[in-house]
């Protein structure tokens, strides 16, 4: 799109772009870090966590406030408008991200020297899943790309289903072998988290539709969101 | 050489109508295939719309789009230059007012007009209402009086003006000069209200005033406003029309255009992004 006649304006959408990829980056790294957190036992890396989730709030703190600014400052209107509140949208959605990561690493104290009711790689995998959903999501705000949001509805809906098996075995592990249920109970917690995740991812992909398109999302069904997710021309 | 309206049959081949909308209220105008000439110079190019009655709808546009000059065309104003000529139609209570027989002082007491700078007449403030009002009708006094208070009430203004009837208008403030013009076309009872970038020349609380006015009267009347200001677009009309080059570009509900314009020329206006 061509630039505004006030390059000003132009300077303060990128800035507030730049810090949705900061903290998606952010966020992304801290899901990946929980879960390793938890895998090893490692409290050093639950600290890292927890200090990269004092930045991504700080972050979602100056965005709005930029983002207040330049509302009152630059009175966008149409698409610019859409972006910005767009933008307010995505960053709480990422914060959230944020504390599900803390929540996860959280859980490292509970599961530190405890055998695990079921194979720890099957979570990696579900974090895995869902960090890669964030990183589709901000990569298709970067690039307007209104296709994503079918694409991470669906993904959405294969973490849900890796969720629901995950809590199936582990509530079944809780009954048969109950000196698992703390831990099961954990596990639980964290599949729960990440299910979250994905959702947020999914959210994210849904604001992106309605900046381009101007389509609000939030609540459609699956085949809505496919059938408005649909590149121009396409 | 006189200013001279052609009212050539309009033909369906023509551009359609933008419409905003399905459910947009009933027109009070209707704009069919309008062209305005000045000299040999094109103004407005084949425009055609609806103004919705008791409505506000909103001209935008650089300047030179032709937005004055398609609201000029709404009450003939531009009669009154030699040269200029309107083709096309514009219907106003099934009538084409573009047609030669019209009359044009009767046009201009049912579609009034205020212009970017107050006019009032340097005469006292009573005077200034009830000078029009005598063009038309013939009333007592006691009549004139009331139809004074209730002009100038309809414009706001009575209560800042009702103990100094008798000074000039012309010792009013800016702001209150505009609606004391806005009074005196109020007062000889018009069916549509044309406003020219009326508060162009006002500070930002006289113009709250004049917007919080138009926001009132649009349930008497319908109002048509050109403004330089998109915000101010944004926030007292119902539609907006964006025209560039003398043509209408796009015609839709302000919300719309404000928030989803369809057109990317009308998005790159709105948002900055011209020229």
């Amino acid at each position: 799109m061509m630039d505004h006649t006030l390059k000003k304006f132009d300077t303060d959408i990128d800035a507030l772009r730049s810090v949705v990829t900061t903290m998606g980056g952010l966020v992304e790294r801290q899901v990946m870090r929980a879960v390793d957190a938890v895998r090893l036992g490692d409290l050093g890396i639950v600290d890292q966590v927890l200090a990269d989730e004092h930045r991504v709030n700080q972050l979602h703190m100056d965005c709005d406030r930029r983002c207040i600014q330049t509302i009152a400052r630059q009175q966008p209107a149409a698409g610019d408008l859409r972006e910005i509140i767009s933008i307010i949208h995505t960053n709480t959605d990422l914060e959230r991200i944020g504390d599900e990561a803390k929540r996860i690493a959280k859980k490292t104290r509970d599961l530190r020297g405890v055998s695990m009711p079921i194979d720890f790689g099957r979570i990696e995998k579900m974090a895995e899943a869902t960090a890669d959903m964030v990183r589709i999501a901000i990569d298709a705000f970067v690039r307007h790309d209104i296709a994503v949001a079918a694409l991470l509805g669906e993904h959405d809906l294969a973490v849900d289903r890796q969720r629901d098996v995950l809590i199936e075995d582990l509530t079944q592990a809780m009954s048969e072998r109950p000196e698992v249920a703390s831990a099961s109970l954990a596990l639980i917690f964290i599949a729960q988290s990440l299910e979250r995740v994905g959702d947020h991812a999914r959210n994210i992909a849904e604001y992106v539709v309605n900046m381009v398109e101007g389509v609000d999302l939030r609540h459609a069904s699956q085949d809505e969101i496919a059938r408005i997710s649909v590149p121009r021309g396409s | 050489m006189t200013a001279s309206v052609q009212t050539p049959s309009f033909t369906s081949s023509a551009r359609p109508v933008l419409s905003a909308d399905a459910a947009m209220p009933a027109a009070a105008m209707q704009v069919r295939g309008l062209s305005f000439f000045y000299g040999k110079f094109q103004g407005l190019n084949d425009v055609s719309l609806d103004i919705a009655r008791n409505c506000v709808t909103a001209f935008i546009g650089p300047s030179g789009c032709g937005k004055s000059t398609l609201l000029r065309t709404f009450n003939r104003m531009f009669d009154l230059y030699p040269g200029q000529r309107a083709e096309g139609e514009i219907l106003f209570n099934g009538r084409n007012i573009l047609d030669p027989a019209q009359d044009v002082n009767l046009l201009r007491a049912r579609i009034g007009m205020v212009f970017q700078k107050p006019t009032p007449f340097p005469m006292t403030i009573y005077e200034n209402i009830a000078f029009g009002v005598r063009l038309y009708e013939r009333l007592s006094k006691a009549e004139m009086d009331e139809r004074v208070e209730w002009s100038l009430r309809k414009a706001a203004l009575w209560e800042e003006v009702k103990n100094k009837l008798d000074q000039s208008g012309l010792s009013l403030s800016g702001g209150q000069q505009q609606r004391l013009c806005i009074a005196r076309m109020v007062a000889v009872k018009p069916e549509v209200l044309l406003l020219d970038e009326p508060t162009s020349a006002l500070d930002p609380i006289s113009t709250a005033k004049i917007e919080e006015l138009v926001n009132e009267l649009k349930s008497d009347y319908t109002i048509a406003i050109v403004t330089h200001n998109m915000q101010q677009a944004a926030r007292i009309s119902d539609y907006t029309a964006y025209m560039y080059l003398g043509e209408l570009i796009e015609f839709g509900q302000t919300d719309q255009i404000f928030v989803k314009p369809r057109k990317k020329a009308t998005e790159d206006y709105i948002t900055g992004r011209f020229g």
